[in-house]
């Protein structure tokens, strides 16, 4: 019994490093964008005693756009998000109940594509959005997002759709429902949790997104996390306070909502991983 | 041709595009984005690889030029030795730390759900808090990092004061960033092992290290090696943790080929020097991703009873 008791207590210690690893970092700055200024420079570092928001309040000193930036993530990331799920959801369709030979020519464009590295459409397209005027608009980043994230969700939906017996589809037919019908009113329910984990993806990549909006947005359209990343770059000395409160409101959404869906999350990641 | 035939041909097409009209409807607006946000933007590059191009200067046709100053760039040599290294490290660090993570989770736990949801947490997290997170962490003057080591009697590390020790920074960001996907895919995959299996295992005298090697690893190898094939395929394009942590710094020291092309194309305006950077880069990824793209395509028409 003993050994099984030290086998026990050499398993807790690890799933308490593995957690400490995987939470300190975020918990930390979590917690230190409540200090008070004279707390953040601490030696040895000090953890939070009297927490305060002002750090929070500084963001609108010293990063007024930050708000407007959030704004403009929200935008983007809903936007691309709803755009990209109703695609997925029509190609992932057709790609499991429609059979035709020449559907091998998306579906075959999809699997290459999706493994492109978005870095590489930067250079072509600076000049386009640019001679386009769209340089600095929400265009490009939506674009952009979808782009990156329609062939995964779609080729990830698609195994869903698989697992979803024709037969129910068949039976809303027979009174008279076209097909396309049918599958949004029988088959899009029962996917509803693959589908808000898929999405969630999907709205967690263009949320956390930093190369599109560095490239192609300046000023009105920035999203947070280039505002971020320039707080941080400061040369006269890092605002730690500031920028740990805007990285704090960034964070909190996913991270919410990873929680929420923790379990659909694990299930569709793992079914690309197995089934993709 | 007789009319009869031209009539007869176009109702057949009439009949094509009526029995296909939906499926080309549906699929149209994925395919659109992709042609013209990727593929027509990928040919592109290929073109613009071979010019001497700036926007908004001009353009000249070099042929292979670009790629041969980039052959003889010490900076690009670099930066590419660099990257393959970062990917071999990086990978193998996430590995480890994955599947270890996904190991541990795979035993009776009490509150199992509470520390899977712990674990999962730095999927949520953008590259650029997860920097600041750790750079605040590591900061040489007041992080706890280097309050903990000088705690143990150790020398404070002099974090991103040289190449080394801010390539160690973006190594440990990087990890941290990215064992939570692996930890979860592989953690799936072993829940999905059949208990009886480990049980027979263990009956017949295997021990836990056993169990492991003769059991759990060869059921979830097709996963492993999809989740490192994707994590592979990252390290090469990795860009964010980089750009926002050092810079590509000190000097040029920490820059992988995403940093080298983005410093030529937006710093320097070296357009034809960046698209032929993307071009190599692009090219490695199909190349390194070419068994997993063969595997999806066979498989997404195999399953000719999907849904049935």
């Amino acid at each position: 019994m003993s050994a099984y008791l030290r086998q026990r207590a050499v398993l807790f210690f690890l799933l308490a490093l593995a957690v400490i690893w995987a939470i300190f970092p975020i918990a930390f700055m979590l917690g230190s964008s409540f200090k008070p200024s004279g707390m953040i420079w601490a030696y040895p570092p000090a953890f939070v005693a009297s927490p305060t928001l002002d750090n929070y309040r500084q963001i609108s000193v010293l990063h007024p756009e930050f708000w407007g930036n959030i704004l403009n993530s929200l935008l983007v990331t809903s936007v691309t998000t709803v755009l990209t799920v109703a695609m997925a959801l029509g190609s992932a369709f057709v790609f499991s109940r429609v059979r035709r030979r020449w559907l091998h020519v998306p579906a075959f464009t999809m699997i290459l594509v999706r493994m492109f590295p978005p870095i590489i459409i930067i250079i072509p397209l600076f000049p386009v959005f640019n001679d386009l005027g769209i340089l600095d608009t929400p265009i490009p980043l939506v674009l952009g997002g979808i782009a990156f994230s329609v062939s995964a969700a779609t080729l990830l939906l698609k195994t869903f759709v698989d697992d979803v017996p024709i037969a129910l589809e068949e039976a809303a037919m027979i009174d008279g429902c076209s097909h396309l019908g049918a599958f949004i009113r029988i088959t899009v329910p029962v996917l509803k949790p693959a589908t808000a984990a898929i999405a969630l993806v999907v709205a967690i990549a263009t949320w956390n997104e930093y190369l599109f909006p560095l490239v192609f947005t300046s000023a009105d359209a920035r999203t947070a996390p280039v505002t971020i990343a320039i707080a941080l770059d400061n040369e006269d000395g890092v605002s730690w306070g500031a920028v740990m409160a805007m990285a704090a409101i960034h964070l909190l959404p996913p991270l919410t909502l990873v929680a929420l869906l923790h379990k659909q999350l694990v299930n569709v990641m793992s079914a690309g991983a197995v089934k993709g | 041709m007789e009319s009869g035939d031209l009539t007869h041909g176009r109702g057949k097409l009439a009949s094509w595009w009526r029995e296909n009209a939906l499926a080309i409807g549906l699929i149209f607006p994925a395919i659109a984005v992709l042609t013209v946000i990727i593929i027509l933007p990928a040919l592109n590059l290929f073109w613009i690889s071979f010019n001497n191009y700036s926007p908004g200067i001009g353009s000249d046709f070099v042929g292979l030029g670009n790629y041969t100053s980039l052959i003889r760039d010490t900076g690009f040599q670099a930066a590419a030795l660099r990257n393959v290294a970062y990917v071999v490290g990086v990978v193998l660090l996430q590995l480890l730390t994955g599947m270890g993570i996904a190991l541990l989770l795979d035993n009776a736990l009490p509150l199992r759900t509470l520390w899977t949801i712990c674990l999962i947490a730095p999927f949520a997290v953008s590259p650029i808090v997860a920097v600041v997170s750790w750079k605040y962490l590591l900061d040489p003057s007041f992080g706890l990092v280097n309050y903990l080591i000088t705690r143990l009697g150790l020398p404070p590390v002099p974090w991103f004061n040289g190449p080394a020790t801010s390539m160690a920074g973006v190594v440990i960001v990087a990890v941290w960033k990215g064992f939570s996907f692996i930890a979860i895919i592989l953690f799936a995959a072993l829940r999905a092992i059949p208990s009886e299996l480990k049980e027979a295992a263990r009956i017949d005298g295997a021990t836990p290290l056993q169990v492991f090697r003769y059991v759990k690893f060869p059921l979830i190898l097709p996963a492993l090696s999809i989740v490192a094939l994707f994590e592979i395929i990252h390290a090469v394009r990795e860009f964010d943790i980089i750009q926002t942590m050092t810079g590509g710094g000190p000097g040029t020291s920490t820059e992988l080929f995403s940093n080298y092309l983005y410093r030529q194309a937006f710093g320097n305006f070296y357009f034809g020097l960046g698209a032929s950077v993307g071009w190599i880069m692009l090219v490695v990824t199909v190349v390194l991703a070419s068994p997993v793209i063969w595997r999806t395509y066979q498989r997404m028409f195999s399953l000719e009873t999907a849904g049935r």
